[in-house]
C-alpha cells in the first residue's frame, strides 16, 4: 500500500511539473514586462493587452492541437501554414464572388483543409514517404495553389462579410473585458481535443502509434487509417484557423496569410512538452505552449521592443524551452539518460 | 537441381546501373534538359547556361555539406539564416572601418562559431536537430535583424563586387563563373571525403544506426559537432558570395533558402532518414534545379507558380522511386 501511494504521487508530480513550468514562464513574462515598463498595466490598457493576447492565441492554439496529434504519432506537418493560406483564399473567394454566409464559409474552409490533409496523409501512408518530405513538398504546392486560385490578388476587407470581423470583436463580456468569440471557439476546440486524447480509443491509439509503430501494427491497430485521420484533422484545424485569420486581420493575402506559421505552431507544441520523438504530449501542454508564445509575441510588441528583436527572441526562447525540457526529462528517467550521454 | 531452386534474376550491368538511386536523378536531368531545349532556343547556347548558374551556386555549395548532414541522419534548417547573419556581420565590420578582406575572415569565423552552437546543442545537449535548427534559424536571422535593422549596406570595395565575374577560365568565348569552378572543386572534395575516407564511412554509419556507431567506436559527438560547424561555415562562405553577387547586405537575404537547399539534396536521391545518398546525386540535382528554374524564368512563369512546380517536383522525385520500389517488392514477393 505504501508503494501505491508513492507511485501515485510520483506520477502526479511528473504530469504537473512541465505544465507548471510553462505557467510559471508565462507569469514571468508578464512580471518582467511590468518591471520594464510599469505604466502599461495601468487601468484601461490592461483589457486591451489581454485582448491582444487573446486574439493572437486562438490561431496558434487551434492548429497546434492538430500538430500535437501529428507529432505524438511520430510525424510532422510542415504544410499547415500553406494550408491556412489556401483555405483562407478559397473561403475568401467564395465570400467575394458568391456572397455566402459566414457559417458556410467556415464549413468550406474546414472541408478544404480536411481534403488537403487527406492528400498529405495519402502520400504518407499509401506511398510510404516520410511525413517531413511530403509536407515539405506540399508546403510549396499549397502555397502556389493559393496564388493560382486567387490569380495572385489579395482579398480585401471589403469583400469579406461584416459578420466575420465581428467574430474577432464581439464576444462575451466580463466587466470591462470582452472575450471575443474566436477565443471561445478555440476553447471549445481545446476541450474537444482533450476529450479525444484522453477518453477515446482513437486518442490512445495515437499515443500507441507514436510510442511503437511496429507494436501497434501487430496489436491490430489500423495504423494507416489513424495516420490519415490525424493529418485530415490537422488540415481541418488549419481550415478553421484560416477563417479565424480572416476574421482577425480582415483580409486574405496569398503570400502572407499563414506564412511561417508552421514554425510557430511546431515551436508552441514542442515547448508545451510534446516530445518530437512521439508518444507523449498533452493537450494542456500544447495549449500552454501556444499561450506562452502568444504572450511573448504580444508583450514584446507592447513593451516597445522593436519588431527587429522579435525573431531573435523567438529563436532564443525555443532553444531555452528545449534545454529546460531536456533537463526535466533527465531528472525523471535515470538510466535512459545515462545511455544517451554516450551519444 | 529441381524446380525448387529460385532462379536469380540476371543481374546485368545495366540492371545494376538502373537500380542506383542517382539513376532517377540522371533521367530527370535529361528530361528537364530536353524539355528546356525544346521550349527555348537559348538553352542550346552554353554561355547562357553558364551565366545562369551563378545565381544558384551559393545554395549549391551549401547543398553539398547538407548532403553530408542528411546522410548522418541530422538536418540543418538554419543555413539560410546563417548566410544572412555572416553577410551582415561582414558588412557591418567593413562599415565600421575594417578592411574588407579581414572582415570576410572574421565573418567566416563567426559562421563557424554559429555552427558550433548548433552542433553543441545537438551533440552534447542531445536535442532534436530539427527543432534546434528551427530555433537557431529564427535566432540567427533575428540577430542579423537586430544589428542591421531594415537598412541595406552596400558600397563595398571594387575588388569585392561581382566576384563571380573574375576572369579565371574561359570556355569558348564565355566566362566560366568562378563560383561554378569553386562548386565543382568542392563537389570533388566532398565526394572524396564522403566516399573515400574513414570520416565519410563514419558519417554513413551514424546515419544508418547511431547507437551501433557509438558502440563501434565512432566519436559521434565530434563528428556531429564538426558537421554542424562546417555547415554554418560554408553557409557563411555562401553568404559572402551572395553579398558579392547582389552588391548589398540585408537582413532578409536568402529567405526560404533552406527549403531550396534541402530540395536539391533530396532530389539527388539522398534518403532523409540518413544512411543512404551521395554527392553525385546532389551534383546532378543542382543542375536540374538550375535548368528548371532558368527555364521557368525564360518561359515567364510567375514566381508563385515556380514555387508550386518546385514543390511538385520534390514530391515526384520521392514518389517515383517509392512506387518503383513497391512494384519491385510485389514482384519479388511472388516468387
Amino acid at each position: 500500500m505504501l508503494e501505491n501511494n508513492l507511485v501515485g504521487r510520483r506520477r502526479k508530480f511528473n504530469m504537473n511539473f512541465k505544465e507548471l513550468g510553462s505557467i510559471v514562464i508565462i507569469l514571468l513574462v508578464f512580471v518582467i514586462s511590468a518591471i520594464i515598463k510599469p505604466d502599461i498595466f495601468s487601468g484601461d490598457r490592461l483589457p486591451e493587452i489581454i485582448k491582444n493576447v487573446l486574439l493572437w492565441m486562438p490561431l496558434i492554439v487551434v492548429v497546434s492541437m492538430g500538430q500535437m496529434m501529428v507529432i505524438i504519432s511520430k510525424n510532422i506537418d510542415l504544410s499547415v501554414g500553406s494550408m491556412v493560406g489556401f483555405c483562407a483564399m478559397t473561403a475568401g473567394l467564395f465570400f467575394r464572388d458568391a456572397h455566402i454566409p459566414v457559417w458556410l464559409g467556415i464549413i468550406i474552409a474546414v472541408a478544404v483543409g480536411a481534403c488537403l490533409g487527406a492528400f498529405n496523409g495519402f502520400l504518407i501512408t499509401i506511398l510510404n514517404i516520410p511525413a517531413i518530405l511530403v509536407t515539405l513538398g506540399t508546403l510549396s504546392v499549397y502555397r502556389g495553389l493559393a496564388y493560382i486560385i486567387g490569380s495572385g490578388k489579395m482579398i480585401s476587407g471589403y469583400d469579406l462579410p461584416k459578420q466575420l470581423g465581428m467574430l474577432a470583436q464581439n464576444g462575451i463580456t466580463f466587466g470591462g473585458l470582452t472575450v471575443p468569440w474566436l477565443v471561445w471557439i478555440a476553447v471549445g476546440v481545446v476541450i474537444l481535443f482533450f476529450v479525444i486524447m484522453k477518453y477515446t480509443r482513437f486518442g490512445r491509439e495515437i499515443y500507441a502509434l507514436g510510442s511503437n509503430y511496429q507494436a501497434s501494427f501487430l496489436r491490430g491497430i489500423n495504423v494507416k487509417k489513424i495516420t490519415i485521420l490525424v493529418f485530415v484533422i490537422t488540415g481541418a484545424c488549419s481550415g478553421l484557423a484560416a477563417i479565424m485569420y480572416a476574421a482577425r486581420y480582415g483580409y486574405v493575402n496569398p503570400s502572407n496569410t499563414g506564412a511561417g506559421f508552421e514554425f510557430v505552431v511546431i515551436s508552441a507544441t514542442i515547448i508545451g512538452g510534446t516530445s518530437i520523438n512521439g508518444g507523449s504530449g498533452t493537450v494542456l501542454g500544447a495549449f500552454l505552449g501556444s499561450l506562452l508564445l502568444g504572450s511573448i509575441n504580444t508583450m514584446l510588441a507592447t513593451i516597445g521592443v522593436a519588431g527587429t528583436f522579435q525573431q531573435a527572441t523567438y529563436g532564443f526562447i525555443i532553444l531555452m524551452a528545449l534545454l529546460i525540457d531536456k533537463l526535466f526529462q533527465r531528472s525523471q528517467a535515470g538510466s535512459i539518460s545515462r545511455v544517451q550521454k554516450f551519444g | 537441381m529441381s524446380k525448387n531452386t529460385v532462379k536469380l534474376k540476371n543481374r546485368s550491368k545495366l540492371g545494376e546501373i538502373t537500380r542506383q538511386r542517382e539513376f532517377i536523378t540522371f533521367v530527370l536531368l535529361i528530361v528537364v534538359l530536353a524539355v528546356s531545349l525544346l521550349s527555348s532556343k537559348n538553352f542550346a547556347d552554353i554561355s547562357y547556361i553558364l551565366n545562369a548558374t551563378s545565381r544558384y551556386m551559393e545554395y549549391a555549395i551549401i547543398a553539398l555539406i547538407m548532403t553530408l548532414i542528411i546522410i548522418a541522419g541530422q538536418i540543418d534548417l538554419s543555413v539560410a539564416s546563417c548566410m544572412t547573419c555572416v553577410a551582415t556581420f561582414t558588412a557591418l565590420m567593413f562599415r565600421a572601418g575594417m578592411p574588407m578582406g579581414l572582415a570576410v575572415v572574421f565573418g567566416l569565423a563567426s559562421g563557424f562559431v554559429l555552427g558550433l552552437i548548433n552542433g553543441s546543442l545537438v551533440a552534447f545537449g542531445n536535442l532534436p536537430p530539427l527543432i534546434v535548427t528551427i530555433g537557431t534559424m529564427a535566432l540567427f536571422r533575428g540577430i542579423s535583424q537586430i544589428f542591421i535593422g531594415d537598412k541595406s549596406i552596400s558600397k563595398f570595395p571594387k575588388w569585392f563586387n561581382g566576384i563571380e565575374k573574375l576572369p579565371v577560365l574561359k570556355f569558348g568565348n564565355t566566362l566560366v563563373p568562378i563560383t561554378l569552378i569553386l562548386f565543382i572543386i568542392l563537389a570533388i572534395g566532398f565526394f572524396l571525403l564522403l566516399h573515400r575516407t574513414a570520416l565519410g564511412r563514419n558519417i554513413f554509419a551514424i546515419g544508418t544506426n547511431k547507437t551501433a556507431a557509438i558502440f563501434s567506436g565512432v566519436n559521434t559527438k565530434k563528428v556531429i559537432l564538426l558537421l554542424f560547424a562546417f555547415s554554418s561555415f560554408f553557409a557563411g562562405i555562401a553568404g559572402v558570395m551572395m553579398m558579392s553577387r547582389l552588391l548589398v547586405a540585408r537582413y532578409d537575404m536568402a529567405m526560404g533558402g533552406e527549403l531550396e537547399i534541402i530540395t536539391m539534396v533530396l532530389l539527388g536521391g539522398t534518403d532523409i532518414n540518413g544512411g543512404k545518398g551521395g554527392i553525385l546525386g546532389t551534383f546532378l540535382a543542382v543542375f536540374i534545379v538550375i535548368i528548371l528554374k532558368t527555364g521557368l524564368m525564360v518561359a515567364s512563369i510567375k514566381a508563385q507558380d515556380q514555387m508550386f512546380i518546385m514543390g511538385a517536383l520534390l514530391l515526384l522525385s520521392i514518389i517515383i522511386p517509392n512506387i518503383a520500389r513497391i512494384i519491385n517488392e510485389k514482384r519479388l514477393s511472388r516468387i
